[in-house]
């Protein structure tokens, strides 16, 4: 679209008379004895005149607001692909096209019975469509495996069979980033079919960028993509496709209180050269489930303690575990509780590491390990042995992605900077849980709970480093699902900041979430993130009666 | 520097000849009403100035450079009544008024002792001329001559009372019973600056700075693309503090010192390229004949030193460390004073 010339009965009639206005008193000055408000040369000569020259003011002006984002944004009128493609153009940044989130779906069948589920065939996980992304033979043993995609059936600890196929959502965008667990209804289900449920995380789903984002790139548009100040630094960083969807980024350097890895000389004061750098990859911490092989380490008499190790490669930053359960175990089942989590350093064949010198400062960084200690009250201990005994596990954790492959790229020697010390963190997280009313008076159109929750998360998730939420901004967020005849009551703000040492703070507030000042503990607004899952929201409507009258 | 005022700039300051030369012989030899055709044309090309203007103000913020600070109306008309005069919501104390000290005897709200009179601006924000007429005014009075800005208040205070000059013509205004309960004029500015906030519109949001509308602001949103474009130079900071304190520094590698004087407005140092304008206090720290390069201070307001080299400037009697360079539980800061100094080591007892 190419603005044009707006039609005459369209323009702002006060523009016309401002101008028609002023020439009047122009020629009145001329002629005091003519009155130039009615009469042939007004109507014909005068209005005219200014009718052309409120449509070239009008022309110019919108060419000027067509010229900033900020202006298409507010105006609806000017709201064209094209114009913001232009505007975009001068930063360098071009719109971002939405994709569809992927991951893997389980399905757990009551027999050992071959298969095969086709290409494209489909599942509803609660509100989203997904659809097999490649046909899937399902065997019986490894024997019988011909193809890359053929999968063979791993007996489970109840006694079913499941195997694992590859999907992706139908439509593109973060609707589409289903969460571990979710109960997955095939359209055409296998023989003996028990249930189908998203084995980790989805990743990949983005939703076409709207203004707002794009307004939020453009500095990282013409910056520099280079090591020299943050926003050069971060322009750097998303510019590499691998990085390029990363929602937030923080650099700690130099005189930053929370810098305690530049502290380490005999001398109190911190060296300059060092940089942390606070990851936010994507909406919610990514949910990874391993493999681990546990040893028995103690016995008790509610059952015996398990011990397994998370290697630096397992899961690169990882926040914490957050369930453990018999390989093969039903995600849905609670898991067994942990007794011990002891984060330590691993730089073994890392040329140049970052200086570390406590598992504190490595803690959600690739660099960090974990011993994990479990209570298992499931497992007989009777015939096991103490440090000899293992059993299998489903272990998942939580956390940042990227981190790895973002501090391999910041310490390449071809990208840092020669005398530079990086490191690349998880950003700390505050996870945030919202409780509130909505009153809703008798036939009040019905209220969307979900939507609702929907809403909040991504306006949370789409905060970086801001130190405080606002329960203002949240109202305003989610106002236009809220129907005329409905009212908010306060919203209950509750967040569980979890340190890197492992200690949990706590905040809460109906008006405003405030993060603590912990440098001490890693945990500033520089550091730490809000991080809400719609789950986590939890909205009672409650009717209000009104009183008769 | 701002270009000098020229008049006429351009053909549509007085078009009269060269649009009579576009409408052929008729209307230049044979039509009879001549000086109504001229009149016609000053008042028609007013508006296709303000066009033009508008047009050049368009081309000027394609570049971040040249964002216009404000936009201008070639005039603009504002209604003043004789009211304002007792008005005490213009000329009544506001906080922040010199003189206002708690407790003292000046309160807000109280009319403030004043021989000025208010003409309350609205939307303009900065008015050079204010005159009685967009043609032929007989009233022609000066910024900082005949009235002064007050931008706190949006109020221009002219030095007299324009309802006691016989050179304004006021209209009286009647209540319904036909009584003048006040009279009316209205006074033309001419290039009146409207705040838009084009650089804001155009830069500051995509910086994240709500930018202000002065040239300073304009500096300091390119010095920003600068660093973030070609990373923070020295020069860039220079700059940076220069836009900052409102003290200039050299402008570009290479300018020769040509003259130092004061005039009203304060002190001017003129280099062969630029013209700089600096507080009537400021003491030059650079002579007639100095070549200077970019970011050179040139007044004693603003100085730079380069701590490195183990060579610190003589003055510097101390450096303090604070508070992100010590530990974290080190209240206080740590003082170096410039001196030298015996050093004592202190082992602690086993």
């Amino acid at each position: 679209m190419s603005i044009t010339r707006r039609a005459i009965g369209d323009l702002d009639q006060a523009s016309v008379q401002a101008i028609l206005t002023d020439m009047q008193a122009r020629l009145q000055a001329a002629f005091p004895g003519i009155d130039f408000r009615r009469g042939v040369y007004h109507d014909r000569v005068l209005y005219l005149a200014a009718v052309l020259a409120a449509g070239d003011q009008d022309l110019i002006d919108r060419i000027v607001r067509s010229q900033s984002l900020y202006d298409i944004a507010l105006d609806p009128e000017l709201a064209d692909d094209e114009l913001v493609d232009r505007v975009l153009s001068n930063f360098r940044v071009a719109r971002k096209a939405g994709s569809a989130a992927g991951g893997t779906i389980t399905i757990v069948m009551s027999q050992a019975y071959p298969t095969t589920v086709q290409l494209a065939a489909t599942f509803t996980i609660g509100d989203v469509q997904v659809r097999a992304t490649q046909a899937t033979a399902v065997r019986l043993s490894s024997a019988q495996v011909t193809a890359d995609s053929d999968r063979v059936l791993v007996r489970q600890p109840d006694g079913n069979y499941a195997f694992t196929i590859s999907a992706q959502a139908v439509e593109a965008g973060t609707a589409g980033m289903l969460r571990r667990g979710a109960t997955a209804v095939p359209d055409d289900p296998p023989p003996y079919f028990v249930r189908a449920y998203v084995q980790d995380d989805w990743g990949g789903g983005a939703d076409t960028e709207d203004n707002a984002t794009l307004i939020a790139r453009l500095q990282a548009g013409i910056a520099a993509p280079t090591f020299s100040n943050r926003i050069t630094t971060a322009a750097m960083i998303v510019g590499q496709p691998q990085f390029a969807d990363i929602r937030a980024l923080s650099f700690i350097g130099a005189g930053d209180v929370e810098l305690g890895r530049a502290r380490h000389t005999i001398f109190p004061i911190g060296l300059s050269g060092y940089c942390d750098v606070y990851v936010r990859a994507g909406a919610l911490p990514q949910r990874t489930t391993l493999t681990k092989t546990a040893t028995l380490v103690q016995k008790t008499a509610n059952g015996g303690v398990w011990q397994f190790e998370i290697a630096r490669d397992d899961a690169p930053g990882f926040y914490e575990v957050l369930q453990i359960i018999r390989a093969g175990g039903d995600p849905s089942t609670n898991g067994y509780g942990i007794v011990s989590d002891v984060r330590g350093i691993d730089t073994v064949g890392v040329a140049s590491p970052p200086d570390m010198k406590y598992p504190l400062e490595a803690a959600y960084s690739a660099f960090q390990t974990a011993v994990i200690q479990f209570l298992d009250g499931d497992t007989p201990t009777g015939g096991l042995t103490v440090s000899s005994s293992t059993r299998d596990y489903s272990v998942t954790v939580g956390g940042q992605v990227k981190l790895a492959d973002l501090q391999a790229y910041l310490s390449s020697r071809k990208v840092t900077w020669p005398s530079g010390d990086v490191l690349v963190r998880g950003a700390i997280p505050c996870r945030v849980r919202l409780q509130f009313n909505v009153y809703v008076r008798p036939g009040t159109a019905a209220i969307d709970a979900g939507a609702i929750a929907r809403r909040l998360a991504d306006t949370v998730n789409a905060t970086g480093f801001v130190g405080q939420l606002y329960s203002s901004t949240l109202i305003e967020a989610i106002s236009d699902l809220i129907p005329p005849g409905a009212a908010l009551g306060p919203i209950d703000m509750f967040g569980k900041i979890r340190r890197p040492d492992g200690k949990a703070l706590y905040v809460r507030d109906p008006v405003l979430l405030t993060l603590p000042n912990d440098p001490g503990g890693s945990v500033t607004p520089r550091t730490a993130i809000f991080i809400l899952d719609e789950a986590d929201v939890s909205v009672n409507v409650t009717n209000v009666a009104l009183p008769e009258v | 520097m701002g270009a000098p005022t020229v008049y006429p700039s351009r053909a549509l300051d007085d078009p009269r000849q060269a649009m009579l030369d576009l409408l052929g012989t008729f209307w230049q030899r044979a039509y009879a009403n001549r000086d109504e055709l001229e009149a016609s044309f000053l008042a028609l090309a007013s508006a296709w100035r303000q066009a033009d203007r508008d047009l050049d103000e368009a081309v000027a913020a394609l570049a971040f450079e040249t964002i216009p600070v404000l936009h201008v109306r070639e005039w603009w008309p504002l209604k003043i009544r004789s009211s304002a005069r007792n008005d005490v919501n213009l000329t009544g104390n506001m906080f922040g008024d010199p003189g206002l000290d708690f407790g003292g005897a000046g309160f807000y709200g109280d009319r403030r002792p004043q021989s000025s009179f208010p003409i309350v601006l609205g939307e303009v924000v900065d008015a050079p001329l204010i005159c009685n007429a967009p043609i032929r005014p007989t009233v022609c009075d000066i910024r900082d001559v005949d009235y002064t800005l007050d931008a706190r208040r949006g109020i221009a205070w002219l030095r007299y009372d324009p309802f006691a000059d016989g050179r304004w013509v006021p209209t009286p205004i009647y209540d319904d019973l036909g009584h003048e309960v006040d009279r009316e004029l209205t006074v033309w500015v001419w290039h009146a600056g409207i705040d838009r906030r084009l650089l804001f519109r155009r830069l500051g949001y995509a910086l994240g700075l709500a930018l202000p509308s002065t040239e300073n602001g304009r500096e300091l949103g390119n010095l920003l693309v600068d660093a973030i474009t070609q990373g923070t130079s020295e020069l860039a900071l220079r700059r940076f503090f220069s836009s900052l304190t409102n003290i200039p520094v050299c402008r570009s590698d290479g300018e020769v010192v040509a003259a130092i004087f004061e005039d009203q407005r304060g002190l001017v140092i003129a280099t062969d390229r630029e013209a700089y304008r600096f507080d009537a206090a400021a003491t030059p720290v650079v002579s007639v004949g100095d070549r200077l390069l970019a970011g050179d201070p040139m007044t004693a307001g603003l100085r730079f030193d380069v701590l490195n080299a183990g060579d610190p400037p003589g003055d510097l009697s101390a450096l303090a460390v604070g508070p992100g360079i010590l530990p974290v539980d080190l209240p206080g800061e740590l003082i170096f004073v410039n001196a030298e100094v015996p050093i004592q080591v202190s082992i602690p007892p086993r």
